[in-house]
């Protein structure tokens, strides 16, 4: 299990956009099944290059991505900068990983956003060193990334209980 | 369809209150790793965390469960604060939240409907409850009188409190301690943190009469006060928005 703390860029003024949390397949599949869309497979972000360790050499970082390409993450965003918002507004969101290819806009790594130029990395160089990684033993839970669905949160308003319901002793 | 007030049914993801995730111990290779991230990575923003408060929170939906945080402040400019939010001190401390801070001038700007998703902080601080651990009282103070004119809005990921095992199910709204019924934190919490750091929030409160209450607190934070309402989330399934399959 890895706790992750995810923000907009790698400088100091970056915001603090996010958390996800890592699990094995294992624990994975511990989960009820209400809980597993929640949850998304990391092989294809893995697999295709997306997914680097900004300076840390190939061997080491090859090493680390076998386990990652197993597991599932839960990731949950709470501040949409790319809506242009400068404050955390509106309800957390859940975030998917990419699957496949054709999903991810070019301009994010290529374009103008330019992730590969700013980061001294070649996704396709990347792609080629990890055709040997392997996803879930069990491969991808169907349930798993949205289950084939897409999912948005909704706020309930819900009654307080009566303070004087509850039991409490204040001295 | 997931939610924040619905308990999951029992699984092997609850049980009993444990500290330590389910989960095989770090394999060597995986130290190997994370030992040369840290030494070749900068970690910037990790990096501008400045302080450590303890204070106390509790779920908007429910404000009988109530938990010691544990946040860690970074300070993007004079008016806006971010703060991953922790269980306890401790290297194995789980992440259960994030909490975000603004000052009264960022809050008044926000649309009626945001501003009932946030909680004020003048009492948390007045009262003694929000402290930096092992730091005097007086060097923290000029901080605090800042602080007490914020407002926060705090989304629990986590909720150890009820025994889960893994973070499950949809975030949860977070509320602030107040002075009044539902808003009073449990005086076994309180004491148990007090002691745990050799404190005492009695005094903490004496020492911060000072400390200048707010002229006025906005009537749609905190809201349960006014309107005696809490907030859930529903995870609900919709349509997917598409460029390409997925998954």
């Amino acid at each position: 299990m890895r706790q992750c703390l995810i923000y907009d860029g790698p400088g100091a003024e970056a915001k603090l956009i996010g958390l996800e949390y890592m699990i094995s397949e294992n624990l994975f599949l511990t989960l009820l099944d209400e809980e597993k869309p929640l949850w998304h497979s990391h092989e294809y972000e893995v697999k295709s290059g997306v997914l680097f360790l900004p300076g840390v050499p190939g061997p080491i970082e090859l090493h680390g991505l076998d386990t990652v390409c197993k597991t599932y993450g839960k990731t949950i965003h709470f501040w949409q900068v790319d809506k242009g918002d400068n404050l955390p507004l509106g309800l957390p969101q859940l975030m998917m990983a990419l699957t496949r290819d054709g999903q991810l806009y070019d301009q994010l790594a290529k374009g103008n956003r330019n992730v590969e130029k700013r980061f001294g990395v070649s996704i396709e160089k990347e792609r080629a060193k990890r055709v040997e990684l392997k996803g879930p033993d069990h491969g991808i839970h169907p349930l798993a990334n949205g289950g084939g669905n897409g999912l948005i949160p909704k706020l309930r308003e819900v009654d307080c209980k009566p303070a004087d319901s509850v039991p409490r002793v204040f001295v | 369809m997931a939610s924040s007030d619905k308990s999951p049914a029992p699984t092997p993801a609850r049980g009993a209150v444990e500290s330590t995730p389910p989960g095989k111990p770090m394999s060597m290779g995986q130290q190997v790793v994370d030992k040369g991230a840290s030494m070749l990575q900068s970690l910037t923003p990790v990096k501008q965390i400045s302080q450590h408060v303890c204070t106390f929170a509790l779920y908007s939906h429910d404000m009988c469960r109530q938990i010691e945080t544990h946040h860690y402040v970074s300070r993007l400019n004079q008016d806006f604060l971010q703060c991953p939010v922790y269980e306890s001190d401790d290297s194995n401390a789980r992440l259960i939240g994030i909490e975000y801070i603004i000052s009264d001038r960022l809050f008044e700007a926000l649309p009626t409907e945001e501003q009932k998703l946030w909680h004020s902080h003048a009492y948390e601080i007045k009262s003694g409850l929000w402290v930096n651990p092992r730091i005097p009282d007086i060097i923290g103070k000029p901080e605090l009188e800042n602080l007490a004119k914020t407002y926060g809005k705090f989304w629990c990921t986590w909720q150890v409190d009820r025994g889960d095992k893994l973070p499950l199910g949809a975030p949860a709204l977070m509320m602030s301690p107040q002075g009044v019924n539902l808003g009073k934190v449990d005086p076994e919490l309180v004491k148990k943190r007090d002691d745990k750091y050799n404190i005492s929030s009695e005094e903490i409160r004496e020492s911060r009469v000072e400390i200048e209450e707010p002229e006025w607190i906005n009537p749609q934070a905190d809201y349960w006060k006014q309107h005696g309402k809490g907030f859930a989330i529903d995870i609900e399934k919709t349509e997917m928005k598409l460029r390409a399959p997925f998954p």
